[in-house]
């Protein structure tokens, strides 16, 4: 297949994509149900009330297969299975990356280097470092004793769940992590696939599929699409007999919603839109160069993944100060990270497929007047750089999307702290002292993750996410109390 | 076609004069305003807008810089201003801390950008609040600043002055004549309105301005609720809405706050569904059978309409009343039936409904055929979403909706609204009137990206459900 790089030409009119169905590792191809996608294209799929029976374990002891393989045979698996998850060789990950080019926010250069960067994550050291990281293998491998102050002795095992997971679509690698962190745990994992990347799990199942249909670990592995509110469906799903875990990626709305099916039994665990920011202390004008320098790092942490992704930096509180000398200099930064910002490489980042139309509007409401903002760039769907000229980021802060960044003048670190809160996930500092001086005090506030300017889209699944630890909380906790 | 080759020399006079003072445009009947020939329009148009930006350049200094940077120094058609179109966020570009920290003068230098009037002098140190700072601009200068319902949690601020105020006037006559059949100017009826006595808000000013003269007096002049519709209590409701819709409670919490030291909400919520049954039982008791003109937003309409049924009422007013409303049915689950059900308890046949924003200088009324017909003094406009470029004004055009009011006089009347609209452009309507027309259905561009801006007619009910919120611990 000829990848497609560009913006794909032909019309999506009266496409028909098909997204089957994979119920515990068997291929199900009934496309019975049609839902209208967006650009008049449209899909079928199976419905999922029909199969309901064949996706869900209602015997809990199909999960005991899961316990005949050692840790290694599963991570040989996964090893083996991102060996074939190369683009170039793989078919169906061919289809998601070309339903991918309409369905998702990223542009074709940036979606297909997401795509060519899967195998890494399925490799056999970097799973075993985030089994190893974040839960221990030894409790995924045996009942580990432990000795209790009064002299008892018990057991722990961190045990698999059967568990649904409603992902976020808006970068490939979520579906890819997900199947990671089932499998390696020994989950029995049930995906819902979200409209902006309807394929990629799918394609990940189905490349499963051929290569052992009767592994367990294929056979504990469902896939499907279904209407997000199709209450008669849901109830019948969302059950303690069947689900013991939901992860739920998503807006309030939607986890709002999610919570009508909650009852004792079912252990929610939510992953909430997050906000990233960035912080740059007032070294960054020591020098020409090394503002420069700055503003390329910044740039990137900004436009990765073209801006679509929660480590992107939206806002970036600079300490220039506030007097019109701070401000020439903060304007001079803008300028500097707007001309970083649209050099970037293709496959890194590149304008964006769409840009928000009320966010083109909000910025060119600016205009007129230059008294309190200043803009670079903007005029077309490249990105921009909004710089305050009052120490106060624009009031459609939360709308920032498409590379659109807004530069804050501030005098003390005592404002940007403040400026946090629960919705912020990634806090890029320039430079490292200053990092080590205010991280106790954004982590408070509520930060989640503390990294050096430039390095926010360099994540792993080897750490936590959002300040919580979902692939423990995936697990079951079990003791085992020995009393002599 | 040039003006010379007009008709007639009389005709041709008083379309010279159009052409230099387009307000008077406003002070013609529905049925000339309807019936001319679009050429004979679109020169006029033309012509004004001409005049608008040679009279307002030098003085708006947004649209001079705005004119600056687009390289823009001649108007010599009607797609050559488009450019120059401001966005309609424009009349909200202040920084929110502004008021936020009181700094009002810094507030009324922004606002003097836009406006012919110099209100740079406005003496604004002691204001505390947005409403302290409307009353000073009114009380020192000739300027009668609007505000919008806030809903996307700021306000905007238009500079309009008592000479736009009465072509207001005047828009909003030839609206209710074309809606209803009755004209203002020359029949005075009693008018019922379900909001409050006074406030700045478009809607709110335009019927607390107008209300006792369309009523013939102000004791006829019915309101449900005797206060001020405050600004700054608009603005938290709208900006409240928006943190609910962002799931931000400690926002929230500290914009609860704040309205909580304005002591007056407790009266008001206690007092609020009373003072409605009050409205209502006057409107029904005292004025059973008689024309009257009833205006308000649909939904309170519907409410009080199926209330008014469980209580045994029909027929409530003489068949000519005048029922005038806007805002659409916003998500409100109603009866299938429920047109048919309001027009029996109103006692009319029908209830139309118009079209415009606080930026126009009133409204598009609608027609028999649910169409919106767009006044010659609206110049609008199509614009491709995605490009911003003009879609061409002919046929059946989709897109973001801009338009040229030309009943502005002292700031820029040029704006480009966040709407989606299909316009037909020569398609002649049934019921006669010529021009170009909207079709009914109209949608945010924000909605359809499926934002969290709540809808214009939203904003009485943000305003009820902030109330609820503020009290949910307190009282």
């Amino acid at each position: 297949m000829e990848i497609l790089l560009e913006k794909p030409k032909e019309s999506l009119k009266d496409r028909v994509f098909e997204i089957p169905l994979i119920a515990k590792g068997k291929l199900i191809t009934d496309y019975s149900v049609t839902y209208k996608g967006r650009h008049g294209a449209e899909f079928i799929t199976s419905d999922p009330k029909r199969f309901l029976q064949k996706i869900v374990m209602k015997n809990p002891s199909e999960l005991n297969v899961l316990y005949s393989l050692s840790l290694d045979e599963i991570l040989e698996y996964l090893d083996d299975l991102g060996k074939r998850l190369v683009i170039e060789e793989n078919e169906y990950l061919q289809d998601a990356f070309e339903l991918g080019c309409y369905a998702s926010g990223l542009t074709p250069s940036v979606l297909y280097t997401t795509y060519k960067s899967l195998p890494l994550f399925f490799e056999k050291s970097a799973i075993w470092e985030m089994l190893e990281q974040r839960i221990g293998v030894k409790y995924l491998e045996n009942w580990e004793p432990a000795r209790l102050n009064d002299g008892r002795t018990i057991y722990l095992r961190a045990f698999g769940s059967r568990s649904v997971h409603i992902i976020a679509g808006n970068v490939p690698i979520v579906a890819a992590g997900t199947i990671i962190r089932g499998c390696s745990t020994r989950c029995n994992t049930i995906i819902k696939l979200p409209s902006n990347d309807p394929l990629t799990a799918t394609a990940l199942a189905r490349t499963m599929i051929d290569m052992d249909p009767t592994h367990p670990i294929t056979k504990n592995i469902s896939v499907l699409y279904y209407k997000g509110g199709d209450i008669e469906f849901e109830e019948s799903f969302y059950r303690p007999e069947y689900i013991e875990k939901i992860i739920a990626w998503g807006g309030y709305s939607s986890v709002q919603y999610i919570t009508r099916y909650m009852q004792p039994g079912i252990d929610l665990i939510t992953l909430d839109p997050k906000l990233s920011t960035s912080i740059i202390g007032v070294e960054a004008f020591s020098s020409e160069k090394v503002m420069r320098t700055v503003a390329q790092r910044a740039a990137i942490d900004i436009g990765s993944y073209n801006g679509e992704a929660c480590i992107n930096s939206k806002v970036i509180y600079v300490q220039s100060g506030t007097d019109p000398d701070g401000i020439q200099k903060l304007n001079q930064l803008g300028a500097y990270i707007y001309y970083s910002l649209t050099a970037l490489p293709p496959h890194i980042s590149t304008a964006p497929k769409k840009f928000d139309l009320e966010l083109k509007s909000a910025i060119d409401g600016l205009r007129t007047d230059d008294e309190w903002y200043k803009v670079y760039g903007g005029e077309n769907n490249e990105g921009a750089v909004i710089v305050s000229q009052l120490n106060e980021p624009v009031d459609f802060s939360y709308k920032l999307c498409n590379r659109v960044v807004n530069l804050v003048p501030i005098d003390t670190m005592e404002e940007a702290i403040r400026s946090v809160n629960s919705y912020t996930q990634t806090v890029g500092i320039y430079p490292e002292s200053l990092k080590k001086n205010i991280r106790d005090d954004l982590i408070l506030h509520g930060v989640q993750r503390i990294v050096s300017l430039g390095f926010a889209p360099r994540g792993s699944l080897a750490t936590p996410q959002d300040a919580i630890e979902p692939l423990r909380r995936m697990c079951k906790w079990v003791i085992d109390e020995s009393s002599v | 076609m040039t003006i010379s080759t007009i008709e007639t020399t009389e005709q041709g006079e008083k379309i010279k004069k159009l052409q230099f003072e387009p307000q008077v445009l406003v002070q013609l009947t529905n049925e000339e305003l309807f019936s001319m020939n679009q050429e004979v329009v679109e020169q006029i148009q033309l012509k004004g807008i001409q005049i608008r930006f040679e009279t307002l350049y030098p003085k708006v200094q947004a649209l001079k810089r705005l004119a600056e940077e687009q390289g823009i120094q001649n108007i010599n058609s009607l797609n050559d201003v488009i450019p120059l179109l401001f966005q309609h966020t424009v009349y909200k570009s202040y920084p929110l801390a502004l008021i936020e920290k009181h700094q009002f003068s810094k507030l009324t230098q922004w606002m003097n950008k836009f406006t012919t009037h110099d209100i740079s002098k406005v003496n604004v140190t002691e204001c505390k609040s947005i409403d302290d700072w409307l009353e000073q601009i009114e009380k020192q200068t000739d300027l009668k600043i609007v505000h919008s319902t806030g809903t996307s949690g700021k306000l905007s601020f238009l500079p309009r002055s008592a000479s736009e105020m009465q072509n207001f006037k005047n828009a909003l006559y030839l609206f209710i004549h074309a809606l209803t059949g009755v004209n203002p100017h020359e029949k005075t009826i009693p008018v019922f309105f379900p909001g409050f006595r006074d406030g700045r808000q478009l809607a709110q000013r335009v019927l607390s301005t107008f209300g006792p003269e369309l009523a013939g007096s102000p004791n006829e002049f019915h309101t449900a609720i005797p206060d001020f519709m405050s600004a700054d209590f608009m603005a938290l409701a709208g900006r409240m809405q928006v943190a609910k819709a962002k799931g931000e409670l400690g926002k929230m919490q500290m914009i609860k706050a704040l309205a909580w030291k304005r002591g007056e909400i407790l009266k008001l919520k206690r007092n609020r569904p009373k003072m409605m049954q009050a409205f209502f039982d006057n409107m029904i008791e005292r004025y059973k059978g008689r024309q009257v003109f009833l205006m308000g937003p649909l939904s309170t309409l519907i409410s009080a309409a199926l209330e008014g049924e469980k209580q045994g009422y029909s027929q409530v007013f003489a068949p000519n009343s005048a029922i005038v409303t806007g805002g659409g049915l916003k998500g409100m689950d109603v009866p299938n039936d429920w047109y048919e059900r309001i027009c029996r308890f109103y006692g009319v046949k029908t209830i139309r409904d118009g079209y415009g924003m606080t930026e126009t200088t009133g409204y598009c009324p609608s027609c028999e055929y649910e169409r919106y017909h767009i006044y010659p003094f609206h110049v609008p406009y199509v614009l491709d979403p995605d490009t911003g470029k003009t879609l061409p004004r002919k046929g059946i055009q989709t897109g973001r909706f801009a338009f040229y009011d030309l009943l502005s006089e002292s700031y820029w009347g040029g704006i480009i609204t966040g709407d989606e609209v299909t316009i037909h452009w020569n398609d002649e309507c049934e019921c006669g009137r010529k021009g170009p027309w909207i079709e009914k259905r109209i949608q945010r561009f924000s909605e359809k990206q499926g934002d969290d801006k709540i809808s214009c007619a939203g904003a009485q009910e943000a305003y009820d459900n902030f109330l609820d919120f503020l009290l949910e611990v307190e009282e």
